[in-house]
C-alpha cells in the first residue's frame, strides 16, 4: 500500500514540484519584465503626449488631414494622444514579446516570427493613414469643385471619390499584410469592373442623351450667354 | 534672374540706341492685334499733345503673340496733323516692341517694361492695357502729370463703372485694401497705372517675379506695395473703361483664388504695417469727374441665390471647420430666406472675409480648397447687393458700398484677433 501511494501520488507531485521550481526563475523573469515594460510604456506615453502637445502637433495634424482620419475611426482625444497611445501600445507589444522570450524556446520562436512580420504591419498602417488623408483631401476637393460647378449631386460625387480612395487603401493594406490576397483583389476587380461596365452600358445605351448633356455640362465652359443671364461682371 | 536677363538682347540694343527718356508708356500684350493699334495711336497722341517737349518711348511687352500684335504696334501710323495741336512734339515718340522673358503673365510683361524704364532713366512710367477701346489721349496726361509735376509716386485709375461691374472689387478688394492700409483707392486693380522712377526701382528690387505675382497678381501687388510702403498715391478720373471682354469661360472660383489669394498673401507680407492702421482717408482725386452713359445690365439674382443656398448646404462641414460658429449659423439661416428678403448684412460679409483671411494665414485647410469654397458665399453677397440696389440711383448704390467699407473698418479689431488666434 505504501509503495502504491509513493509511486502514484508522492513521486508525481515531487516531479511536478521540481519542474515548477526549475521553471520558477523563468516565470519570475517574465513577471518582472511585464511589470517593468508596463511602467516604461506608461511613462513613454506621457512623455510623447506632453512633448507633442508642446510642439502643437495637433494643429499640424489637423492641417494635414490626419486629425479627420482619427475622427473617422473614433479616436476623438486628439492626434497627440493617438500617437502617444500608439507608442504605448508598441512598447506593451514589445514587452509581451520579451515575456514570451523569457518563458522559453517556443516563445523565442514566436518572437522571431513576429519581428519579421512587423514591417508589413507598419507599412499597412501607414498605407491606411495616407489613404485616409488622401480620401479626405480629394473628397473635399471634389465636393467644392462640384458645388462651384452647380452640380446637384455634389455630395454624392464627393462621397464616391472618398469611398473609392478608402477602398483602394484598404485593399492595398490588406494585400500588404497578406490577408486574403487573391480574394480581395478579385473582389475589388469584379466590383470596380462591374461598376464601370454598368456605367458604360447605361450611358451608351439607355442614357445617351443624358450622358451627352452631363458631359457637356461638365466639360463645356460657361458661355457668355450664361454669364449674361446673371448680368454681373466679376472683374 | 539677373536684371539684365529680363529683356531680350534685341530689346537691350534698341534701348541702348535710344539712350535716355523722360516718359515711358508700357503696353503689355498677348494676341491683341485687333485693338492695340487704337491704344498705340491714343498713347502717341497723348504724348504729343501733353508732353511735346519730353522724350517719350512706347514699350510694348508681348507674351509671344501669334496674331501679329507686335507688327501692329510697330506699323501703326501715327500722325498728329488731325489733332489740332498748338505745339508739335520736338521729338517723335519712339516705339519698341519686345517679347518678355519669364513666366507667362502680365507680371512678367510689366517687369520688362519697368526694366526698360529703368534703363532709359525715365522720370515717369505709365502702363495701359492693350485692349482698351475707351482710351483717349488725355489718359496719358492724367496718368503721367501727377508724377512729373505733383510728386506723386503712384497713380491709380478711377473709372465710372456700372454698379454690377467689378463685384469682386466692390465686395472684397476695395473694402479690404482700404481697411488694411488706410487709403481709399476705389479701383485698386484697375489695370492702368502711373508711377515714378522711385516706385519702378522698388518694384524691380522685389523678389516676386517667379511667383504668382508674375502670372496674375501683379495689379493688386503693385497697389498694395505702393500703399503699404507709404508711397504717395493719388487717383485720376478716366471716365468709363471699355475693353474687350475677358475670356467668358474664365472660372469664377479661379478668379477668386487668384485675386483673393494674392490679397491674403500680401497681408502676410505686410502684417506689421496693416495691423496698427485704423480708419482711412481718401487718396486725392484728379481729373474732371463727369457722368458717363453706361450700358444697362439685366441681372438675374435668383440663380446666384440658388447657387448660394445649395453651396452653403453642401459645404457646411467645410465651413464649420474654420468659420466662427456664429458666422456659420448666420450663413445657414440665410439659406431659408426668400429671394426678396435675401440680405447679406454688411457686418456678416466683413466677418466672412476676415475669417477667410485668418484661416488662410493659419492654413486651417488647403489654401486652394479654402479660397474656392468662398465662391457660393461671394455669389450670396452679389445677389444680396443686387436685391438691395435694384431700385437705387447710382449714388445710392455707391453709398451702400461705402457702408460696407465702414463695416469692414469697424470690425478690423476682429480681423486682428482672428489673425493672431491659435
Amino acid at each position: 500500500m505504501d509503495g502504491l501511494w509513493q509511486r502514484a501520488v508522492v513521486e508525481p507531485l515531487t516531479r511536478l514540484w521540481e519542474q515548477t521550481l526549475n521553471y520558477l526563475p523563468n516565470l519570475l523573469e517574465a513577471l518582472v519584465v511585464l511589470a517593468a515594460g508596463g511602467l516604461v510604456a506608461l511613462v513613454v506615453k506621457q512623455i510623447v503626449w506632453r512633448g507633442l502637445r508642446a510642439v502643437q502637433f495637433d494643429r499640424l495634424a489637423e492641417r494635414m488631414g490626419f486629425a479627420s482620419v482619427l475622427d473617422r475611426v473614433g479616436l476623438y482625444r486628439g492626434s497627440s494622444y493617438a500617437v502617444a497611445q500608439l507608442a504605448q501600445g508598441f512598447l506593451l507589444l514589445l514587452t509581451l514579446l520579451l515575456v514570451l522570450n523569457a518563458l522559453g524556446p517556443s516563445g523565442s520562436d514566436l518572437v522571431m516570427r513576429f519581428f519579421l512580420y512587423l514591417p508589413n504591419l507598419f507599412i499597412a498602417a501607414v498605407i491606411l493613414v495616407v489613404g485616409g488623408m488622401a480620401a479626405g483631401f480629394f473628397g473635399r476637393g471634389a465636393l467644392i469643385a462640384a458645388v462651384n460647378a452647380r452640380l446637384q449631386s455634389a455630395r454624392l460625387l464627393a462621397g464616391t471619390v472618398r469611398a473609392l480612395i478608402w477602398m483602394l487603401a484598404i485593399i492595398v493594406a490588406l494585400e500588404h499584410i497578406g490577408i486574403g490576397r487573391t480574394t480581395v483583389l478579385i473582389t475589388f476587380g469584379v466590383l470596380f469592373g462591374g461598376l464601370i461596365t454598368a456605367l458604360a452600358v447605361a450611358f451608351g445605351l439607355a442614357g445617351k442623351e443624358l450622358a451627352r448633356e452631363a458631359l457637356e455640362g461638365l466639360l463645356k465652359r460657361r458661355t457668355r450667354e450664361e454669364e449674361e443671364e446673371e448680368g454681373v461682371r466679376h472683374l | 534672374m539677373a536684371e539684365a536677363d529680363v529683356l531680350t538682347t534685341d530689346a537691350q540694343d534698341q534701348l541702348g540706341k535710344l539712350g535716355e527718356a523722360d516718359i515711358v508708356v508700357g503696353i503689355p500684350s498677348y494676341n491683341n492685334a485687333r485693338t492695340i493699334a487704337h491704344v498705340v495711336r491714343a498713347v502717341s497722341a497723348g504724348l504729343a499733345k501733353h508732353f511735346h517737349e519730353a522724350r517719350s518711348v512706347i514699350v510694348n511687352s508681348d507674351g509671344g503673340s501669334k496674331d501679329g500684335t507686335q507688327k501692329a504696334v510697330l506699323d501703326t501710323p501715327v500722325s498728329t496733323d488731325h489733332l489740332l495741336l498748338m505745339r508739335h512734339p520736338l521729338q517723335p515718340v519712339q516705339r519698341i516692341s519686345t517679347s518678355y522673358v519669364g513666366l507667362p503673365g502680365k507680371g512678367s510683361a510689366l517687369r520688362a517694361i519697368f526694366r526698360a524704364a529703368q534703363q532709359l532713366k525715365a522720370k515717369a512710367c505709365a502702363v495701359v492695357d492693350s485692349d482698351l477701346r475707351s482710351i483717349t489721349p488725355d489718359w496719358i496726361d492724367l496718368l503721367v502729370r501727377p508724377v512729373l509735376e505733383h510728386d506723386f509716386d503712384y497713380v491709380c485709375p478711377y473709372y465710372r463703372r456700372h454698379r454690377y461691374d467689378g463685384t469682386i472689387t466692390n465686395s472684397i478688394v476695395y473694402p479690404l485694401t482700404r481697411t488694411l492700409y488706410g487709403t481709399r483707392v476705389r479701383q485698386p486693380i484697375g489695370g492702368e497705372f502711373g508711377m515714378s522712377a522711385k516706385v519702378v526701382d522698388r518694384y524691380l528690387s522685389k523678389n516676386v517675379w517667379e511667383t504668382d505675382v508674375a502670372r496674375f497678381g501683379v495689379d493688386i501687388w503693385m497697389t498694395t506695395t505702393a500703399l503699404a510702403e507709404r508711397f504717395t498715391v493719388c487717383q485720376v478720373f478716366l471716365g468709363a473703361k471699355i475693353h474687350d471682354p475677358k475670356d467668358p469661360g474664365a472660372d469664377l472660383s479661379a478668379m477668386l483664388v487668384q485675386v483673393v489669394g494674392s490679397l491674403f498673401s500680401l497681408m502676410e507680407e505686410h502684417e506689421k504695417g496693416w495691423k496698427s492702421v485704423r480708419g482711412s482717408v481718401p487718396a486725392p482725386l484728379y481729373g474732371f469727374p463727369y457722368a458717363v452713359g453706361l450700358e444697362p445690365v439685366k441681372v438675374n439674382p435668383e440663380k446666384m441665390i440658388h447657387a448660394y443656398q445649395q453651396g452653403v448646404r453642401d459645404l457646411m462641414p467645410v465651413y464649420e471647420s474654420f468659420l466662427h460658429p456664429e458666422v456659420v449659423a448666420e450663413l445657414g439661416r440665410l439659406t431659408e430666406a426668400p429671394a426678396e428678403k435675401f440680405i447679406v448684412d454688411d457686418s456678416l460679409w466683413a466677418s466672412v472675409v476676415y475669417e477667410y483671411a485668418a484661416a488662410f494665414h493659419q492654413r486651417k485647410l488647403d489654401r486652394q480648397h479654402l479660397l474656392k469654397s468662398l465662391t457660393p458665399l461671394y455669389l450670396g453677397w452679389v445677389s444680396s447687393y443686387v436685391v438691395r440696389t435694384q431700385a437705387d440711383s447710382d449714388d445710392e448704390a455707391e453709398q451702400k458700398i461705402e457702408q460696407l467699407c465702414l463695416a469692414y473698418e469697424q470690425l478690423k479689431g476682429r480681423l486682428v484677433e482672428r489673425w493672431d488666434s491659435k
